[in-house]
């Protein structure tokens, strides 16, 4: 059945179809029209309606298929207009309502992570976010030195700082017990605590396998615990190396400068 | 034949209070007498090289590498940049060994290094100081690492961090 949309002078609503405009009847005007609903509807059209087609309908130039009456999913396409076709017969023009539903979504969506974060900041207080380097707590495995001849160094100027490190070249680690022995000592004489992280050294590649906490000026370190899963290792000699990073105890920043300690022979055992 | 050896006795015993000298034999003296000799000391450490540990004791001392701009003259146009002067050009890390071994100094920057139109660079960035074994404490081998900047900022009223400078030790074979 060919449709054609006949003019009447009372069409209030514009329906747009891509370029296509054409003047119809909205849904209220329908329903002041025929208070009886005594109309016909003889089919539905939408843009690119690939329903099974009852006939077509011309419109502003262009012909859309018209398909049975709710064959477009109603969650998807809203009944936008009303064309007038014959005596009290209409074809519904339907329109999409899935750019609607998307920000509907979005709304939804930014309303839920706003109430998770509003639920999340009264039940748990705000996030702790921690600084880019954050200060270790001090190790506990740290002893002090009660042979240091040096004496105490002051408190370091701002921005400068001196750090004596008093090591040997070797660690043994025992693969049972996980434990590394090392010697390496942060006298009196820094003025600044230091961490140490211990890598072993396979060609390019560095690979962290224990760190300290805090050793303060004055200790000893003699004990690392090596990270579980760091690396799976064999008895046998390894080459290695010290990082030693340094912290300023009054602000607890790490210092702009730090050091590698280089050819740190690593001895594993069962 | 007693009398025979009495005497002999004597004689053997008036000769041995004789006085010794570690340096110089005394022949005679007076009394009273002051006499002075040299003491000689010889150390000696039987263990081979290779028995010998090495413990290390490497001090990292910088100066303040934090370094501030300030602007005094108007914006340049054709440049790009604002007139002004830095409190300071250069910092100074000096490494000093008190230990029993050479040991092998390498520093280089890390992290962004240029930013904001401003460069920092290394002076003297690689050498090797001498073991502290012969020097006193106040004596070591010691020798300077100099952080240089460089360069006009092209932002105002703001921090950066620009490098991280790491000092590599390394032993001497």
């Amino acid at each position: 059945m060919n449709y054609s949309i006949l003019p009447q002078e009372d069409y209030k609503k514009k329906i747009k179809y891509r370029k296509n405009e054409f003047r119809c009847y909205s849904k209220k005007q329908l329903k002041e029209r025929y208070p009886n609903k005594d109309y016909k509807v003889v089919g539905e059209t939408k843009y690119n309606n690939k329903k099974e087609a009852l006939g077509t309908l011309r419109a502003g130039g262009e012909t859309y298929s018209v398909s049975q009456v709710k064959s477009n999913s109603r969650i998807l396409w809203a009944e936008r207009g009303y064309a007038a076709v014959g005596k009290d017969s209409y074809v519904v023009l339907l329109k999409s309502r899935i750019p609607f539903l998307l920000i509907l979504f979005g709304l939804l969506i930014g309303f839920c992570v706003c109430l998770a974060l509003l639920i999340r900041m009264l039940v748990f207080g705000p996030p702790d976010l921690p600084p880019l380097h954050p200060l270790p707590g001090v190790d506990s495995y740290v002893e002090s030195m009660t042979d240091d001849p040096t004496i105490k160094n002051p408190t370091p100027a701002e921005g400068g700082g001196s750090v004596a490190m008093i090591y040997q070249l070797k660690a043994s680690l025992s693969l049972s017990s996980g434990q590394i022995g090392i010697y390496f000592k942060n006298p009196n004489a820094s003025n600044h605590d230091v961490a140490v992280q211990l890598y072993i050294v396979s060609g390019d590649k560095e690979i962290l396998i224990a760190e300290s906490g805090l050793i303060e000026a004055g200790y000893s370190l003699n004990r690392l615990d090596m990270i579980e899963n760091a690396a799976t290792l064999q008895e046998g000699l390894y080459e290695g190396k010290f990082k030693v990073i340094y912290y300023n105890p009054e602000t607890g920043e790490r210092a702009l400068v730090e050091s590698d300690i280089n050819d740190v022979l690593i001895t594993v055992t069962e | 034949m007693k009398k025979l050896l009495a005497l002999l006795l004597v004689a053997i015993l008036a000769l041995s209070l004789s006085l010794f000298a570690f340096a110089d034999t005394i022949t005679s003296l007076d009394v009273p007498a002051t006499e002075t000799g040299n003491v000689n000391v010889t150390v000696t450490d039987t263990r081979s090289p290779e028995e010998i540990p090495v413990t290390y004791n490497v001090v990292v001392e910088w100066e303040d590498l934090n370094f501030t701009y300030t602007i005094t003259g108007d914006w340049d146009p054709e440049a790009h940049k604002y007139e002004g002067d830095w409190n300071k050009t250069f910092a100074n890390i000096t490494v000093t060994n008190h230990s029993n071994a050479d040991v092998k100094v390498d520093a280089e920057l890390s992290g962004d290094v240029t930013k904001n139109s401003v460069t920092a660079s290394l002076s003297n960035d690689s050498f090797t100081l001498d073991s502290a074994v012969g020097t006193t404490y106040g004596d070591a081998p010691n020798q300077n690492i100099t952080v240089n900047i460089d360069g006009n900022p092209d932002t105002t009223n703001t921090t950066f961090e620009l490098a991280t400078v790491t000092v590599t030790i390394s032993k001497v074979d």
